[in-house]
Protein backbone atom coordinates (compact mmCIF):
# COMPACT_ATOMS: atom_id res chain seq x y z
CA UNK A 1 0.00 0.00 0.00
CA UNK A 2 1.66 3.13 -0.98
CA UNK A 3 1.98 6.11 0.85
CA UNK A 4 -0.09 8.39 -1.21
CA UNK A 5 -2.52 5.83 -1.24
CA UNK A 6 -3.13 5.36 2.27
CA UNK A 7 -3.38 9.81 2.13
CA UNK A 8 -5.51 10.03 0.02
CA UNK A 9 -8.26 7.28 1.28
CA UNK A 10 -7.98 8.99 4.82
CA UNK A 11 -8.62 12.31 3.46
CA UNK A 12 -11.65 10.94 1.62
CA UNK A 13 -13.14 9.22 4.67
CA UNK A 14 -12.57 12.46 6.61
CA UNK A 15 -14.61 13.98 3.41
CA UNK A 16 -17.04 11.75 4.03
CA UNK A 17 -17.55 12.43 7.98
CA UNK A 18 -17.53 16.37 7.16
CA UNK A 19 -20.29 15.53 4.39
CA UNK A 20 -22.55 13.17 6.35
CA UNK A 21 -22.03 15.17 9.44
CA UNK A 22 -23.79 18.54 7.49
CA UNK A 23 -25.94 16.82 6.05
CA UNK A 24 -27.43 14.95 9.12
CA UNK A 25 -27.30 18.69 11.00
CA UNK A 26 -29.45 19.83 8.11
CA UNK A 27 -31.62 17.02 7.36
CA UNK A 28 -34.12 15.64 9.27
CA UNK A 29 -38.33 14.81 9.89
CA UNK A 30 -37.54 19.38 9.59
CA UNK A 31 -35.30 20.29 6.38
CA UNK A 32 -32.82 22.82 7.09
CA UNK A 33 -31.23 24.35 4.05
CA UNK A 34 -27.85 25.91 4.12
CA UNK A 35 -29.53 29.54 3.83
CA UNK A 36 -31.80 28.48 6.90
CA UNK A 37 -28.86 26.69 9.13
CA UNK A 38 -26.44 30.05 8.65
CA UNK A 39 -29.18 32.07 10.20
CA UNK A 40 -29.96 29.59 12.87
CA UNK A 41 -26.08 29.53 13.70
CA UNK A 42 -26.49 33.68 14.04
CA UNK A 43 -29.60 33.63 15.77
CA UNK A 44 -29.58 31.69 19.09
CA UNK A 45 -33.52 31.81 19.99
CA UNK A 46 -34.92 30.76 16.90
CA UNK A 47 -36.90 27.05 16.18
CA UNK A 48 -34.03 26.14 13.85
CA UNK A 49 -31.38 27.05 15.95
CA UNK A 50 -33.02 24.92 18.58
CA UNK A 51 -33.42 22.30 16.09
CA UNK A 52 -29.58 22.70 15.05
CA UNK A 53 -28.09 22.66 18.68
CA UNK A 54 -30.43 20.74 20.92
CA UNK A 55 -31.67 18.26 18.89
CA UNK A 56 -29.42 17.75 15.65
CA UNK A 57 -25.84 18.42 16.72
CA UNK A 58 -25.67 16.07 19.80
CA UNK A 59 -27.21 13.70 17.33
CA UNK A 60 -24.51 13.44 14.92
CA UNK A 61 -21.76 13.94 17.50
CA UNK A 62 -22.94 11.16 19.37
CA UNK A 63 -23.13 9.02 16.04
CA UNK A 64 -19.87 9.95 15.36
CA UNK A 65 -18.25 9.26 18.88
CA UNK A 66 -19.96 5.83 18.80
CA UNK A 67 -18.91 4.82 15.62
CA UNK A 68 -15.64 5.75 16.90
CA UNK A 69 -15.51 4.25 20.01
CA UNK A 70 -16.90 0.90 18.51
CA UNK A 71 -15.10 0.46 15.49
CA UNK A 72 -11.85 0.99 17.88
CA UNK A 73 -12.90 -1.40 20.33
CA UNK A 74 -13.47 -4.09 17.63
CA UNK A 75 -9.69 -3.33 16.16
CA UNK A 76 -8.68 -4.08 19.87
CA UNK A 77 -10.64 -7.24 20.44
CA UNK A 78 -9.36 -8.38 17.08
CA UNK A 79 -6.08 -7.96 17.84
CA UNK A 80 -5.99 -9.36 21.13
CA UNK A 81 -8.30 -12.40 20.82
CA UNK A 82 -6.52 -12.73 17.14
CA UNK A 83 -10.14 -13.29 16.11
CA UNK A 84 -11.77 -12.32 13.03
CA UNK A 85 -15.00 -12.37 14.21
CA UNK A 86 -14.54 -11.04 17.42
CA UNK A 87 -16.27 -8.07 17.87
CA UNK A 88 -17.90 -6.04 20.86
CA UNK A 89 -21.73 -7.18 20.16
CA UNK A 90 -20.48 -10.52 19.30
CA UNK A 91 -18.81 -11.48 22.09
CA UNK A 92 -21.38 -10.07 24.61
CA UNK A 93 -19.21 -6.30 25.53
CA UNK A 94 -22.35 -4.40 24.63
CA UNK A 95 -24.66 -6.74 25.82
CA UNK A 96 -23.19 -6.67 29.61
CA UNK A 97 -22.36 -2.60 28.85
CA UNK A 98 -25.99 -2.65 28.88
CA UNK A 99 -26.94 -4.52 31.79
CA UNK A 100 -24.84 -2.37 33.72
CA UNK A 101 -26.87 0.37 32.30
CA UNK A 102 -30.04 -1.23 33.09
CA UNK A 103 -28.78 -2.38 36.76
CA UNK A 104 -28.24 1.30 37.00
CA UNK A 105 -31.73 2.30 35.77
CA UNK A 106 -33.37 -0.31 38.01
CA UNK A 107 -31.98 0.52 41.44
CA UNK A 108 -30.13 3.49 41.25
CA UNK A 109 -32.33 5.66 38.85
CA UNK A 110 -31.12 9.27 40.27
CA UNK A 111 -27.29 8.58 39.62
CA UNK A 112 -27.28 9.28 35.47
CA UNK A 113 -23.95 10.38 36.18
CA UNK A 114 -22.94 7.11 36.79
CA UNK A 115 -24.17 5.73 33.76
CA UNK A 116 -20.45 5.17 31.69
CA UNK A 117 -19.20 3.49 35.04
CA UNK A 118 -22.25 1.24 35.18
CA UNK A 119 -21.82 0.51 31.27
CA UNK A 120 -18.47 -0.01 31.63
CA UNK A 121 -17.84 -1.81 34.22
CA UNK A 122 -20.65 -4.11 32.46
CA UNK A 123 -18.99 -4.10 29.25
CA UNK A 124 -15.05 -5.28 31.32
CA UNK A 125 -16.72 -7.98 33.03
CA UNK A 126 -17.91 -9.41 30.46
CA UNK A 127 -14.76 -9.22 28.40
CA UNK A 128 -12.68 -11.24 31.60
CA UNK A 129 -15.62 -13.56 31.30
CA UNK A 130 -15.83 -14.87 28.04
CA UNK A 131 -12.06 -14.65 27.41
CA UNK A 132 -11.42 -17.00 30.82
CA UNK A 133 -14.30 -19.44 29.36
CA UNK A 134 -12.84 -19.78 25.96
CA UNK A 135 -9.04 -19.99 27.45
CA UNK A 136 -10.28 -23.05 29.97
CA UNK A 137 -12.75 -24.05 27.06
CA UNK A 138 -11.12 -27.97 26.73
CA UNK A 139 -12.06 -28.69 22.98
CA UNK A 140 -12.24 -27.13 19.60
CA UNK A 141 -9.84 -24.41 18.74
CA UNK A 142 -9.65 -21.05 21.29
CA UNK A 143 -11.29 -18.48 18.27
CA UNK A 144 -14.08 -21.32 17.76
CA UNK A 145 -14.74 -21.41 21.54
CA UNK A 146 -14.66 -17.63 22.04
CA UNK A 147 -17.55 -16.93 19.65
CA UNK A 148 -19.56 -19.62 21.48
CA UNK A 149 -18.77 -18.36 24.70
CA UNK A 150 -19.82 -14.78 23.81
CA UNK A 151 -22.48 -16.34 21.75
CA UNK A 152 -24.09 -17.93 25.26
CA UNK A 153 -22.95 -14.73 27.53
CA UNK A 154 -24.46 -12.26 25.57
CA UNK A 155 -27.52 -14.62 25.58
CA UNK A 156 -27.84 -14.85 28.88
CA UNK A 157 -27.31 -11.05 29.74
CA UNK A 158 -29.78 -10.06 26.98
CA UNK A 159 -32.41 -12.28 29.11
CA UNK A 160 -31.27 -9.97 32.09
CA UNK A 161 -31.55 -6.87 30.40
CA UNK A 162 -35.08 -8.15 29.15
CA UNK A 163 -36.12 -9.64 32.29
CA UNK A 164 -35.06 -5.82 34.32
CA UNK A 165 -37.25 -3.97 30.96
CA UNK A 166 -40.33 -5.63 31.89
CA UNK A 167 -39.52 -6.17 35.78
CA UNK A 168 -39.14 -2.29 35.68
CA UNK A 169 -41.15 -1.24 32.22
CA UNK A 170 -40.53 2.87 33.34
CA UNK A 171 -36.77 3.33 33.08
CA UNK A 172 -36.48 2.61 29.64
CA UNK A 173 -38.17 5.46 26.88
CA UNK A 174 -37.84 2.22 24.44
CA UNK A 175 -36.43 -1.16 24.83
CA UNK A 176 -36.58 -1.54 21.48
CA UNK A 177 -34.18 1.47 20.61
CA UNK A 178 -32.10 0.50 23.63
CA UNK A 179 -31.34 -3.06 22.51
CA UNK A 180 -30.92 -2.01 18.86
CA UNK A 181 -28.99 1.31 19.72
CA UNK A 182 -30.39 4.53 18.33
CA UNK A 183 -29.40 8.63 19.13
CA UNK A 184 -33.08 9.78 18.93
CA UNK A 185 -33.47 11.61 22.25
CA UNK A 186 -29.33 12.18 22.97
CA UNK A 187 -28.72 15.42 24.03
CA UNK A 188 -25.33 17.48 24.75
CA UNK A 189 -25.48 16.69 28.46
CA UNK A 190 -25.26 12.76 27.61
CA UNK A 191 -22.41 13.30 26.08
CA UNK A 192 -19.85 14.97 28.28
CA UNK A 193 -18.69 12.30 30.35
CA UNK A 194 -18.71 9.50 27.42
CA UNK A 195 -17.24 12.00 25.04
CA UNK A 196 -14.08 12.72 26.48
CA UNK A 197 -13.73 8.85 27.64
CA UNK A 198 -14.15 7.93 23.86
CA UNK A 199 -11.75 10.83 22.83
CA UNK A 200 -8.98 9.62 25.48
CA UNK A 201 -9.71 5.86 24.39
CA UNK A 202 -9.21 6.13 20.97
CA UNK A 203 -5.85 8.09 20.98
CA UNK A 204 -4.65 5.71 24.00
CA UNK A 205 -5.55 2.85 21.99
CA UNK A 206 -3.40 4.31 19.23
CA UNK A 207 -0.10 4.25 21.46
CA UNK A 208 -0.98 0.61 21.55
CA UNK A 209 -0.63 -0.47 18.24
CA UNK A 210 3.02 -1.22 17.32
CA UNK A 211 2.80 -3.68 19.85
CA UNK A 212 -0.43 -4.82 18.73
CA UNK A 213 1.28 -5.54 15.21
CA UNK A 214 3.46 -8.14 16.77
CA UNK A 215 1.23 -9.77 18.41
CA UNK A 216 -0.58 -11.44 14.81
CA UNK A 217 3.26 -13.86 15.59
CA UNK A 218 2.18 -15.34 18.15
CA UNK A 219 2.40 -14.62 22.11
CA UNK A 220 5.70 -16.05 22.68
CA UNK A 221 7.29 -14.66 19.03
CA UNK A 222 5.76 -11.47 20.23
CA UNK A 223 7.14 -12.05 24.02
CA UNK A 224 10.68 -12.89 22.63
CA UNK A 225 10.91 -9.71 20.83
CA UNK A 226 10.51 -7.47 24.40
CA UNK A 227 6.88 -6.61 24.14
CA UNK A 228 4.73 -6.78 26.98
CA UNK A 229 2.44 -8.84 26.58
CA UNK A 230 0.03 -9.37 29.83
CA UNK A 231 0.61 -5.15 29.95
CA UNK A 232 -0.71 -4.72 26.30
CA UNK A 233 -3.50 -7.04 26.20
CA UNK A 234 -5.14 -6.14 29.55
CA UNK A 235 -4.72 -2.35 28.74
CA UNK A 236 -6.50 -3.36 25.18
CA UNK A 237 -9.11 -5.03 27.13
CA UNK A 238 -9.77 -2.51 29.57
CA UNK A 239 -9.75 0.56 27.24
CA UNK A 240 -12.15 -1.39 24.63
CA UNK A 241 -14.17 -1.78 27.57
CA UNK A 242 -13.94 1.80 28.47
CA UNK A 243 -15.07 2.86 24.55
CA UNK A 244 -17.76 0.61 24.39
CA UNK A 245 -19.55 1.19 27.81
CA UNK A 246 -18.73 5.08 26.88
CA UNK A 247 -20.61 4.61 23.53
CA UNK A 248 -23.72 2.03 25.19
CA UNK A 249 -24.34 4.49 28.12
CA UNK A 250 -25.91 6.96 25.34
CA UNK A 251 -26.49 4.80 22.44
CA UNK A 252 -27.71 1.94 23.34
CA UNK A 253 -26.65 -1.70 22.24
CA UNK A 254 -25.43 -1.00 18.25
CA UNK A 255 -24.01 -3.85 16.64
CA UNK A 256 -21.68 -4.93 13.91
CA UNK A 257 -19.71 -1.69 14.06
CA UNK A 258 -16.61 -2.90 15.66
CA UNK A 259 -17.16 -6.44 13.64
CA UNK A 260 -17.35 -4.60 10.20
CA UNK A 261 -15.51 -1.69 10.03
CA UNK A 262 -11.81 -3.14 11.33
CA UNK A 263 -12.00 -5.30 7.94
CA UNK A 264 -12.99 -2.67 5.39
CA UNK A 265 -10.34 -0.72 7.03
CA UNK A 266 -7.71 -3.84 6.48
CA UNK A 267 -8.93 -3.75 2.69
CA UNK A 268 -8.70 0.25 2.62
CA UNK A 269 -5.52 0.40 4.25
CA UNK A 270 -3.51 -2.39 4.45
CA UNK A 271 -2.80 -4.88 7.88
CA UNK A 272 -0.58 -2.14 10.19
CA UNK A 273 -2.41 -1.29 12.97
CA UNK A 274 -0.74 2.22 13.28
CA UNK A 275 -3.04 2.86 10.08
CA UNK A 276 -5.67 0.63 10.47
CA UNK A 277 -7.14 2.21 13.91
CA UNK A 278 -6.99 5.08 12.74
CA UNK A 279 -9.14 4.92 10.07
CA UNK A 280 -11.17 2.72 11.26
CA UNK A 281 -11.84 5.58 13.78
CA UNK A 282 -12.90 7.68 10.59
CA UNK A 283 -14.77 4.99 8.56
CA UNK A 284 -16.81 3.98 12.09
CA UNK A 285 -17.96 7.78 12.64
CA UNK A 286 -19.15 7.47 9.07
CA UNK A 287 -20.95 4.89 8.95
CA UNK A 288 -22.58 5.55 12.00
CA UNK A 289 -23.16 9.04 11.12
CA UNK A 290 -25.31 7.43 7.70
CA UNK A 291 -26.75 4.72 9.57
CA UNK A 292 -28.31 7.15 11.92
CA UNK A 293 -29.05 9.67 8.83
CA UNK A 294 -30.96 6.69 6.95
CA UNK A 295 -32.88 6.14 9.82
CA UNK A 296 -34.19 9.63 9.86
CA UNK A 297 -35.00 10.47 6.34
CA UNK A 298 -35.88 7.23 4.69
CA UNK A 299 -38.94 6.50 6.21
CA UNK A 300 -39.78 9.95 7.84
CA UNK A 301 -41.68 11.66 9.53
CA UNK A 302 -41.23 7.66 10.93
CA UNK A 303 -37.87 7.31 12.53
CA UNK A 304 -36.11 3.40 12.48
CA UNK A 305 -33.25 3.41 14.42
CA UNK A 306 -29.52 3.25 13.11
CA UNK A 307 -28.89 0.10 14.71
CA UNK A 308 -31.84 -1.21 12.72
CA UNK A 309 -29.44 -0.57 9.58
CA UNK A 310 -26.19 -1.50 11.10
CA UNK A 311 -27.33 -4.81 11.64
CA UNK A 312 -29.06 -5.20 8.30
CA UNK A 313 -25.56 -4.83 6.92
CA UNK A 314 -24.11 -6.70 9.51
CA UNK A 315 -25.69 -9.64 9.92
CA UNK A 316 -24.93 -10.82 6.22
CA UNK A 317 -20.89 -9.33 6.95
CA UNK A 318 -20.72 -11.50 9.80
CA UNK A 319 -22.58 -14.43 7.77
CA UNK A 320 -19.78 -13.97 4.33
CA UNK A 321 -16.87 -13.84 7.30
CA UNK A 322 -18.30 -17.08 8.56
CA UNK A 323 -17.91 -19.12 4.98
CA UNK A 324 -14.49 -17.70 4.18
CA UNK A 325 -13.15 -18.99 7.20
CA UNK A 326 -15.02 -22.32 6.26
CA UNK A 327 -13.30 -22.03 2.76
CA UNK A 328 -9.44 -21.20 4.03
CA UNK B 1 26.97 -17.57 28.25
CA UNK B 2 23.83 -18.77 29.42
CA UNK B 3 23.54 -20.69 32.69
CA UNK B 4 20.59 -22.76 33.92
CA UNK B 5 21.20 -24.09 36.94
CA UNK B 6 19.17 -26.62 38.95
CA UNK B 7 15.95 -25.74 36.71
CA UNK B 8 12.57 -26.95 37.90
CA UNK B 9 9.34 -26.11 35.67
CA UNK B 10 5.94 -27.04 36.04
CA UNK B 11 2.90 -26.22 33.74
CA UNK B 12 -0.51 -27.44 34.33
CA UNK B 13 0.74 -29.49 37.66
CA UNK B 14 3.02 -31.33 35.69
CA UNK B 15 6.73 -31.19 36.20
CA UNK B 16 8.20 -30.72 32.69
CA UNK B 17 11.70 -30.27 33.46
CA UNK B 18 13.53 -31.81 36.51
CA UNK B 19 17.24 -30.73 37.71
CA UNK B 20 18.43 -29.44 34.34
CA UNK B 21 21.94 -27.74 34.64
CA UNK B 22 23.76 -26.79 31.47
CA UNK B 23 26.30 -23.69 30.09
CA UNK B 24 25.79 -22.66 26.56
CA UNK B 25 28.57 -20.34 25.90
CA UNK B 26 28.99 -17.96 22.55
CA UNK B 27 30.98 -19.02 19.51
CA UNK B 28 29.22 -22.47 20.01
CA UNK B 29 26.71 -24.19 18.62
CA UNK B 30 25.06 -26.30 21.00
CA UNK B 31 22.06 -28.93 19.96
CA UNK B 32 19.72 -29.93 22.35
CA UNK B 33 18.01 -33.60 21.73
CA UNK B 34 15.62 -35.85 22.77
CA UNK B 35 12.28 -37.85 22.38
CA UNK B 36 8.87 -36.09 22.09
CA UNK B 37 7.88 -34.56 25.18
CA UNK B 38 11.48 -34.81 26.78
CA UNK B 39 10.86 -31.07 27.49
CA UNK B 40 13.32 -29.73 24.64
CA UNK B 41 10.72 -26.60 23.87
CA UNK B 42 10.24 -25.87 27.22
CA UNK B 43 14.43 -25.67 28.22
CA UNK B 44 14.04 -23.34 25.31
CA UNK B 45 11.47 -21.39 26.24
CA UNK B 46 12.35 -20.84 29.71
CA UNK B 47 16.01 -19.99 28.66
CA UNK B 48 14.30 -16.98 26.60
CA UNK B 49 12.27 -15.81 29.78
CA UNK B 50 9.36 -16.66 28.40
CA UNK B 51 7.69 -18.85 31.65
CA UNK B 52 8.72 -18.49 34.94
CA UNK B 53 10.97 -21.47 36.84
CA UNK B 54 9.36 -23.31 39.91
CA UNK B 55 12.98 -23.47 41.36
CA UNK B 56 16.83 -23.39 40.04
CA UNK B 57 18.40 -20.47 38.17
CA UNK B 58 18.84 -18.90 34.95
CA UNK B 59 21.52 -16.11 33.73
CA UNK B 60 22.01 -14.68 30.65
CA UNK B 61 25.93 -13.03 30.92
CA UNK B 62 26.22 -11.78 34.34
CA UNK B 63 22.78 -11.47 35.38
CA UNK B 64 19.65 -13.92 36.34
CA UNK B 65 17.09 -13.30 33.83
CA UNK B 66 14.88 -11.58 36.04
CA UNK B 67 17.10 -9.01 36.32
CA UNK B 68 16.38 -7.93 32.72
CA UNK B 69 13.28 -6.37 31.19
CA UNK B 70 11.53 -8.22 28.08
CA UNK B 71 13.78 -5.90 26.05
CA UNK B 72 16.75 -6.35 27.44
CA UNK B 73 16.60 -9.73 27.07
CA UNK B 74 15.04 -9.49 23.42
CA UNK B 75 18.37 -7.41 22.73
CA UNK B 76 20.73 -10.38 23.62
CA UNK B 77 18.84 -13.64 22.88
CA UNK B 78 16.71 -14.35 19.65
CA UNK B 79 13.89 -16.75 19.75
CA UNK B 80 12.24 -19.02 16.86
CA UNK B 81 9.23 -21.02 17.64
CA UNK B 82 8.35 -24.47 16.81
CA UNK B 83 5.51 -23.48 14.96
CA UNK B 84 5.59 -20.28 14.04
CA UNK B 85 1.96 -18.06 13.13
CA UNK B 86 1.03 -17.52 9.69
CA UNK B 87 0.21 -13.60 10.02
CA UNK B 88 -1.89 -12.41 7.12
CA UNK B 89 1.22 -9.42 6.83
CA UNK B 90 4.37 -9.21 3.96
CA UNK B 91 7.56 -11.34 4.89
CA UNK B 92 9.05 -7.65 4.52
CA UNK B 93 6.81 -6.28 7.65
CA UNK B 94 7.41 -9.85 9.53
CA UNK B 95 11.57 -9.58 9.06
CA UNK B 96 11.26 -5.91 10.45
CA UNK B 97 9.76 -6.97 13.20
CA UNK B 98 13.14 -8.74 14.03
CA UNK B 99 14.57 -4.81 14.98
CA UNK B 100 11.39 -4.24 17.49
CA UNK B 101 13.25 -4.38 20.68
CA UNK B 102 15.77 -1.47 18.76
CA UNK B 103 12.53 0.80 18.21
CA UNK B 104 8.73 -0.85 18.28
CA UNK B 105 8.06 0.77 15.03
CA UNK B 106 8.97 -1.01 12.06
CA UNK B 107 7.81 2.55 9.76
CA UNK B 108 10.01 4.72 11.84
CA UNK B 109 12.86 2.16 11.72
CA UNK B 110 16.14 4.02 10.99
CA UNK B 111 18.49 4.21 7.88
CA UNK B 112 20.57 1.38 9.75
CA UNK B 113 18.03 -1.26 10.35
CA UNK B 114 16.71 -0.76 6.86
CA UNK B 115 19.54 -1.50 6.24
CA UNK B 116 20.17 -4.93 8.39
CA UNK B 117 16.83 -6.20 6.83
CA UNK B 118 17.65 -6.03 3.45
CA UNK B 119 20.89 -7.70 4.01
CA UNK B 120 19.13 -10.27 5.52
CA UNK B 121 16.53 -10.38 2.90
CA UNK B 122 19.01 -10.57 0.63
CA UNK B 123 21.76 -13.10 2.16
CA UNK B 124 18.38 -15.60 2.35
CA UNK B 125 16.99 -15.54 -0.61
CA UNK B 126 13.41 -13.85 0.14
CA UNK B 127 13.71 -10.98 -1.49
CA UNK B 128 11.93 -12.19 -4.40
CA UNK B 129 9.16 -12.87 -1.77
CA UNK B 130 9.12 -9.22 0.35
CA UNK B 131 5.84 -8.50 -0.52
CA UNK B 132 4.17 -11.94 -0.13
CA UNK B 133 1.48 -12.39 2.57
CA UNK B 134 3.83 -14.80 5.30
CA UNK B 135 0.07 -16.50 4.91
CA UNK B 136 0.57 -17.88 1.74
CA UNK B 137 4.04 -19.49 2.17
CA UNK B 138 4.92 -23.17 2.09
CA UNK B 139 6.01 -24.04 5.46
CA UNK B 140 10.04 -24.30 4.47
CA UNK B 141 9.64 -20.44 3.02
CA UNK B 142 7.62 -19.13 6.38
CA UNK B 143 10.51 -21.15 8.36
CA UNK B 144 13.08 -19.08 6.83
CA UNK B 145 11.28 -15.81 7.06
CA UNK B 146 11.34 -16.32 10.86
CA UNK B 147 15.23 -17.85 10.94
CA UNK B 148 15.43 -14.40 8.79
CA UNK B 149 13.82 -12.29 11.37
CA UNK B 150 15.97 -13.95 14.25
CA UNK B 151 18.61 -13.20 12.41
CA UNK B 152 18.30 -9.47 12.20
CA UNK B 153 17.34 -9.39 15.98
CA UNK B 154 21.14 -9.47 15.89
CA UNK B 155 21.60 -11.25 19.30
CA UNK B 156 24.47 -12.52 20.92
CA UNK B 157 22.49 -15.86 21.51
CA UNK B 158 19.87 -17.74 19.63
CA UNK B 159 17.47 -20.18 20.52
CA UNK B 160 15.81 -22.19 18.17
CA UNK B 161 12.97 -25.07 18.44
CA UNK B 162 13.45 -27.08 15.78
CA UNK B 163 14.37 -24.78 13.04
CA UNK B 164 14.28 -27.55 10.02
CA UNK B 165 11.26 -28.51 10.45
CA UNK B 166 9.57 -28.60 6.79
CA UNK B 167 13.22 -27.17 5.18
CA UNK B 168 14.02 -29.09 1.94
CA UNK B 169 17.60 -29.67 1.36
CA UNK B 170 19.16 -26.35 0.25
CA UNK B 171 17.21 -24.48 2.71
CA UNK B 172 18.40 -26.25 5.49
CA UNK B 173 21.85 -26.11 3.76
CA UNK B 174 21.46 -22.18 4.29
CA UNK B 175 20.35 -22.22 7.82
CA UNK B 176 23.79 -24.53 8.68
CA UNK B 177 25.98 -22.04 6.87
CA UNK B 178 24.04 -19.14 8.49
CA UNK B 179 24.41 -21.21 11.74
CA UNK B 180 27.77 -22.05 11.44
CA UNK B 181 29.24 -18.05 10.07
CA UNK B 182 27.23 -17.16 13.53
CA UNK B 183 29.16 -19.00 15.48
CA UNK B 184 32.39 -17.93 14.33
CA UNK B 185 31.02 -14.37 14.74
CA UNK B 186 31.23 -15.34 18.44
CA UNK B 187 27.54 -15.88 18.69
CA UNK B 188 25.60 -18.55 21.12
CA UNK B 189 23.60 -20.87 19.33
CA UNK B 190 21.26 -23.05 20.88
CA UNK B 191 18.55 -24.91 19.06
CA UNK B 192 16.76 -28.55 19.55
CA UNK B 193 16.59 -31.21 16.85
CA UNK B 194 14.75 -34.42 16.46
CA UNK B 195 17.07 -35.24 13.87
CA UNK B 196 20.65 -37.15 15.51
CA UNK B 197 22.61 -37.06 12.65
CA UNK B 198 21.90 -33.40 11.61
CA UNK B 199 22.62 -32.85 15.82
CA UNK B 200 26.02 -34.34 15.60
CA UNK B 201 27.37 -32.91 12.41
CA UNK B 202 26.20 -29.05 13.93
CA UNK B 203 27.07 -29.52 17.60
CA UNK B 204 29.96 -28.54 19.53
CA UNK B 205 28.14 -29.12 22.48
CA UNK B 206 25.04 -31.74 22.87
CA UNK B 207 22.79 -32.14 25.46
CA UNK B 208 20.31 -35.09 25.82
CA UNK B 209 16.93 -34.83 27.70
CA UNK B 210 14.60 -37.72 28.72
CA UNK B 211 11.50 -37.35 30.49
CA UNK B 212 12.61 -33.71 31.69
CA UNK B 213 16.34 -34.68 33.01
CA UNK B 214 19.29 -34.04 31.27
CA UNK B 215 20.90 -37.29 30.93
CA UNK B 216 24.05 -36.35 28.66
CA UNK B 217 26.16 -33.36 28.37
CA UNK B 218 29.05 -33.35 26.13
CA UNK B 219 30.52 -33.47 23.43
CA UNK B 220 28.97 -35.63 19.79
CA UNK B 221 31.81 -37.33 19.90
CA UNK B 222 31.11 -38.20 23.14
CA UNK B 223 27.34 -39.23 23.25
CA UNK B 224 28.18 -41.54 19.64
CA UNK B 225 30.76 -42.95 22.23
CA UNK B 226 28.14 -43.66 24.88
CA UNK B 227 25.41 -45.78 25.40
CA UNK B 228 23.10 -42.99 25.42
CA UNK B 229 21.87 -43.31 21.68
CA UNK B 230 21.09 -46.57 22.62
CA UNK B 231 19.30 -46.34 25.81
CA UNK B 232 16.97 -43.32 24.85
CA UNK B 233 16.45 -43.57 21.37
CA UNK B 234 17.46 -47.26 20.56
CA UNK B 235 19.52 -46.46 17.84
CA UNK B 236 23.08 -46.99 17.48
CA UNK B 237 25.56 -45.30 15.84
CA UNK B 238 27.85 -46.09 12.60
CA UNK B 239 30.30 -44.55 11.01
CA UNK B 240 30.42 -45.00 6.88
CA UNK B 241 32.32 -43.21 4.34
CA UNK B 242 30.44 -41.84 1.14
CA UNK B 243 31.77 -42.13 -2.99
CA UNK B 244 34.33 -39.59 -2.18
CA UNK B 245 35.68 -40.83 1.25
CA UNK B 246 33.94 -38.42 3.11
CA UNK B 247 33.54 -40.18 6.57
CA UNK B 248 30.37 -39.39 8.94
CA UNK B 249 28.15 -40.80 11.21
CA UNK B 250 24.18 -42.32 10.58
CA UNK B 251 22.35 -43.53 13.34
CA UNK B 252 20.84 -46.84 12.58
CA UNK B 253 17.23 -48.12 14.54
CA UNK B 254 18.03 -51.58 16.43
CA UNK B 255 14.83 -52.06 17.78
CA UNK B 256 12.18 -54.18 16.62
Amino acid sequence: MSKKRTVLTFLTALMAVLVLSLLGLAMGSVGLSVDELLPAVREPGSIGAVILWKLRLPRVLGALLSGMALSTAGVLLQSVSDNELCAPNVIGVNAGAGLGVMVLLCFLPGAFYLLPVAAFAGALLTTILVLLVSETASSGSRQTSMILAGVAVSALLNAGISFLSQRYPDVLSSYVYFSTGNFNGVYMKDLWIPGPLILLGTVGAFFLTPGLNLLCLGEDQAASLGIPIRLIKNTSLILASCLCGASVSYAGMLGFVGLMVPHMSRRLVGTDLRVVLPFSAILGSALVILADLAGRVLFAPAEIAAGVFLSLLGAPFFLYLLLRRRRT
Amino acid sequence: MIQCDKVYVQLDRKEILKDVSLEARKGEICVIIGRNGSGKTTLLRAMDGLISLREGTIRLEDKSLQEYSARDIAKKAAYLPQHPAAPRITVEELVSFGRAPYGLSPGRQGRKDRQIVEEALADSGLDAFRNQWVSSLSGGERQLAYITLANVQQTDFMLMDEPTAGLDARKKRYLFDLLTRKKEEGKGIILSLHDLEDACLLADHLVVLEQGRKVFDGSPEGFMDSTVPMEVFGKQPVRVQDEAFNAFTVFRDVRN
